[in-house]
This record gives C-alpha cells, structure tokens and sequence, in this order.
C-alpha cells in the first residue's frame, strides 16, 4: 500500500515539475525590455480647476530597430523592424538606453508623452485611430517638422483633434483592461515624416532629421496595468501586417503599468 | 479448467440485480448524476455571469438542461470507475472465471442504446434550434438599431449608422431596445463575444457578420475577442455599457461629429 501511495504521490510531485519547468522556461524566454519610469514634471491643471502631479515621458519611433538594448535581452537589434524606443528631450536617439517600452507611471496623475516620429507612413485601416482619443481636451500639440539638430520646431505648433488617415505614421494606443477597474484608453496618432527624407536618411546610415514630433496629456486612474501597441499594420508581410515588430513585445507594444 | 460449482459460478448465474457490486454501482449512480449535475450547473453558471438579455437567459437555461441531461451518463462511467478501482485485485495463480457477457450479443440492449443515444441528440437538437430561432426574431426585428462593430488587432470600435459619425471604443446601448450588430475585421479573424449577453460571433476580414441581442439590464459588462488572434489577443476587450434610452439618446447627441465614413452594410435602409 505505501509504495502504491509513494507511486501516486511521486507521479504528483512530477507533474508538477515537469509544469513548473516549462513555466519557467517560458518566463525566461520572453523578451522583457525592464520598465521605465516617467519622470516627475511638477502639476498639471486641468481645464476644470482640478490639479494633477505631472510625470513626463520621451519617445522616438524608428523606421528600424537598428540597436537591441531597449527591447531587452531576447530582442535585439532588427534593422526590417520598426520600433518605439526611448528618446531624448528633444528627439535625441539614445542607443544605450537598457529600458524601452514597459513604462510605469503613478495612478491619478497627469502623463504627458512626447513622440518623436522618424518613420514613413501610410493610409491607416480603420480611420477611428486617425483621430485622438482619450486625452486631455480629446487634442494633442503637433508639430510637423522637428529640426533636431537646432532643437527647435521647423514648423509651428498646432493643437489637434485628427490627421489625415492616408498620413499616418503609427499610432500611440493605449489600451486594455486593468483588473475589472476603470477602462483607460488613450489613442494618438502620429503623423508620418518626410518619405524621401526618411529614405535618404537610412541609405546614410540614420534618421531624418525633421521627425514630425506630437505632445499629449492624459490623466491616469486608479492602479493597474495595461498594455500599449501601435495600431497601424506596420509589421512584416505575414498576417495581415502584424508580423515581425507587431507580434513582439517591445518593439511596436509594451506594458502600462499605473502604479504608486 | 474452471469448475463449474465454484462459489464464482454461482456469482454469474444468480440475479444481476441482487448482486452486491451491482447494488454498490447503483447507489454510486445515483450520487454521482446529483453531484455532477448539480456542481456542474452551478460552476458553469458561476463562471457566465448575471445574465444581462433573454438570449444569456436562455443560454444559461439551455445549458443547465444538457448538463442535468448528461449527468446520469457521466454519473454512470464515474460510479462504474469508483466501483471497479475500489474492488480487491485477484492475487495467485488460479484466477476466477470470466463473467459472461451477454450483453454484448444481445440485441435489446444494442437497440435500447441506440434509442437512448438517438433521444438524448434529438432532444439537444430540438430544444437548440428552440433557443437559436428565438435570437433569429431579434435579427428580424424592425424596430432594431443598428451598430457597425470593427475589430483589428487588438481593439474595437464601435459606430452608429444614423448618427453624426459617432465612433467610439466603448459600445454604447440603450436598454429593452433589439440591437443588430454587424461584424466585421480590418486585418485577421477576430470573435465579438459580448459575455453577459451570451452573443458571439466571427468577425471576419472583408465579409460582415450579423447577430443580435435586446440588453434586459442596465449596467457595464465585458466584451471580448473569443479568438486567438495574435500577440496581444488576451487585451482585446473593453465594455459595453446598457444605459436607458434617454441616457442613450442623451450620449449619442453628445458625441462630436468626427466625420468619419461609417460603413454601411447591405440590407440597412435607415
């Protein structure tokens, strides 16, 4: 009887391990980028008179991903995909950067996100994501030429609410559930740059030099996590363009994380 | 050689019905069709959710009526399994004699099976053409309001024919009004899966699917995408929320004019 016991009882035990190490194997194996706090920027007064703490972050979305560190030790430089990445305060491109898309940020503040576009674009799929959503006023500041080496706009800033869906570059979404909590869905597209100057810029081994560049704000809920992804088919040929960069975090996709 | 007035011949040639293990099996029978019938039901309905239209009602009901239906078969092998594992193995070299099995070759209990196994799908083909027939009455409705459902990976949008344009992320509905969806998705195959509501339905690239469902309820539920449609399928999900018709009404017009082309699919007049 004990060895009937000892036999099931081991047969368990095995089982288990067997689970526990294939779960492991595939935590191990997915590409995980770290997470990037936003940084504090003081407060945000909203239109009605209601103040928010203010958290800011930068980012620059390539024609290719031609360093690895931000997408994380299973991902690598692709120089056929596309990429989000962190950037500077003016557009800089920061190879070194060891975090990428996974950002953090404190529940009901004020987020503000820069977009520094480098890439081409075309006719977005579905016209919804064409226009903002989610933000502060529902409007985004956009500008349409970033000069980066003068660090200053080469053309002025307009506030607003859509882009022409045969423009878009990628887009900002931000979306998913959070525990059963508040929805926070955030969208914003980004137009795209110059075709020519993005092609002439990546035969020379770079980016362009005028990004088009696109601010907004929007306000977080309670804690939770959510995920983020581009909703322009900006991947390989496979699946319906969402092959490649679209079907790996890190690159065109990342978590949100609404956290104190 | 067996023989034949061993105490296990007498075991075979005396009334199945009386036998001991027999009457272990039946009691066993009895216990496990209430236990899987009833804890069946209940973690199945558990797991739904509050129904929130006539259509989740009647699914639920549907499927508490198949799982009670089926009980007693999954009863039956489960009591056979727990009587049968629990005996005593035969140890040494003079084994009992096989029983004698009968019922293999007997041709009433072939036909009885078979009239059994033919009644159980009959009655799951009728009570579900039954409740598939009471949704077709809502696609018929007249009085329907239309919504245009788009899926991509890894969202949906919502619009509104008849209105200025609306789009929106989050579905909006007024309750006790029949509500028509047509479905359709802008890159791979996606499901639309209204959960409380007990709707679901393909949305396929370059084809529209329709389905409709009358909210009995107000209040937020889930909506989700029921199939694996690529790297961030388990995040394609949002809300639907069932306002009443004024607060509806009141929405719709609150919404800005985006000037978006809503598609309009063939058969909408409006």
């Amino acid at each position: 009887m004990n060895r009937k016991i000892f036999g099931a009882l081991g047969t368990v035990v095995i089982g288990i391990a067997v689970i526990a190490g294939i779960g492991t194997y595939v935590a191990a194996a997915q590409n995980d980028s770290g997470i990037t706090q936003a940084t504090p920027a003081g407060s945000f007064t909203a239109a009605d008179g209601k103040s928010y703490p203010q958290v800011k972050l930068n980012l620059n979305v390539y024609p290719n991903s031609g360093f690895g560190g931000h997408h994380g030790a299973g991902g690598g430089a692709h120089p056929d995909w596309v990429s989000y990445a962190l950037g500077g305060p003016n557009g800089e491109v920061l190879p070194d950067a060891s975090t990428g898309t996974n950002f953090q940020v404190p529940p009901h503040t004020a987020v503000t996100i820069t977009v520094y576009q480098y890439d081409s674009g075309e006719s977005i799929t579905n016209d919804f994501f064409a226009h903002v959503r989610g933000t502060v006023d529902g409007t985004a500041k956009f500008v349409k030429s970033y000069d980066t080496k003068a660090k200053a706009n080469a053309s002025p800033e307009t506030v607003i609410t859509n882009i022409p869906a045969d423009m878009v570059g990628h887009t900002f979404t931000l979306h998913g559930m959070s525990d059963g909590k508040s929805q926070l869905f955030v969208s914003v597209p980004l137009m795209m740059s110059i075709d020519e100057e993005v092609g002439a810029a990546e035969e020379a081994g770079g980016y362009t030099q005028h990004p088009t560049k696109t601010t907004f704000t929007f306000i977080t809920g309670d804690e939770g996590e959510y995920i983020w992804n581009c909703e322009f088919p900006c991947g390989d040929g496979t699946i319906a363009r969402f092959g490649n960069a679209m079907s790996a975090m890190s690159y065109m996709s990342g978590h949100f994380i609404v956290k104190a | 050689m067996s023989d034949l007035r061993s105490p296990e011949r007498n075991y075979f040639q005396s009334k199945w019905w009386k036998r001991k293990d027999v009457k272990q099996v039946l009691i066993l029978w009895i216990i496990a069709t209430f236990l899987i019938g009833y804890f069946s039901t209940k973690i199945q309905v558990l797991a739904m959710g509050s129904p929130a239209s006539e259509t989740m009602e009647n699914v639920i009901r549907l499927i508490t009526t198949f799982t009670w239906a089926s009980s007693p078969i999954a009863g039956f092998v489960a009591a056979l399994a727990v009587q049968s594992l629990s005996q005593k193995r035969h140890h040494g070299d003079t084994p009992p004699p096989e029983a004698e099995h009968n019922i293999s070759n007997s041709p009433r209990a072939t036909a009885l099976w078979l009239v059994i196994s033919a009644l159980l799908c009959l009655f799951a083909l009728v009570v579900g053409l039954i409740a598939l027939q009471k949704d077709d009455q809502a696609l018929l409705d007249r009085n329907a309001i239309h919504v245009n459902v788009t899926g991509q990976q890894w969202a949906w949008s919502y619009d509104y024919p008849g209105s200025a344009g609306v789009r929106s992320n989050v579905l909006h509905l007024p309750v006790d009004q029949p509500v028509l969806f047509h479905v359709t998705s802008k890159d791979v195959k996606h499901s639309f899966w209204v959960v409380q509501m007990g709707v679901k339905i393909d949305a396929n690239p370059g084809y529209v699917t329709e389905t409709a469902v009358t909210p009995n309820k107000i209040g937020i539920f889930d909506i989700r995408c029921a199939e694996l449609c690529g790297l961030l399928h388990a995040y394609m999900q949002n809300k639907v929320i069932v306002e009443s018709k004024a607060d509806y009404e009141k929405w719709l017009v609150s919404q800005p004019d985006t000037g978006h082309t809503t598609w309009k699919p063939e058969g909408v007049t409006e």
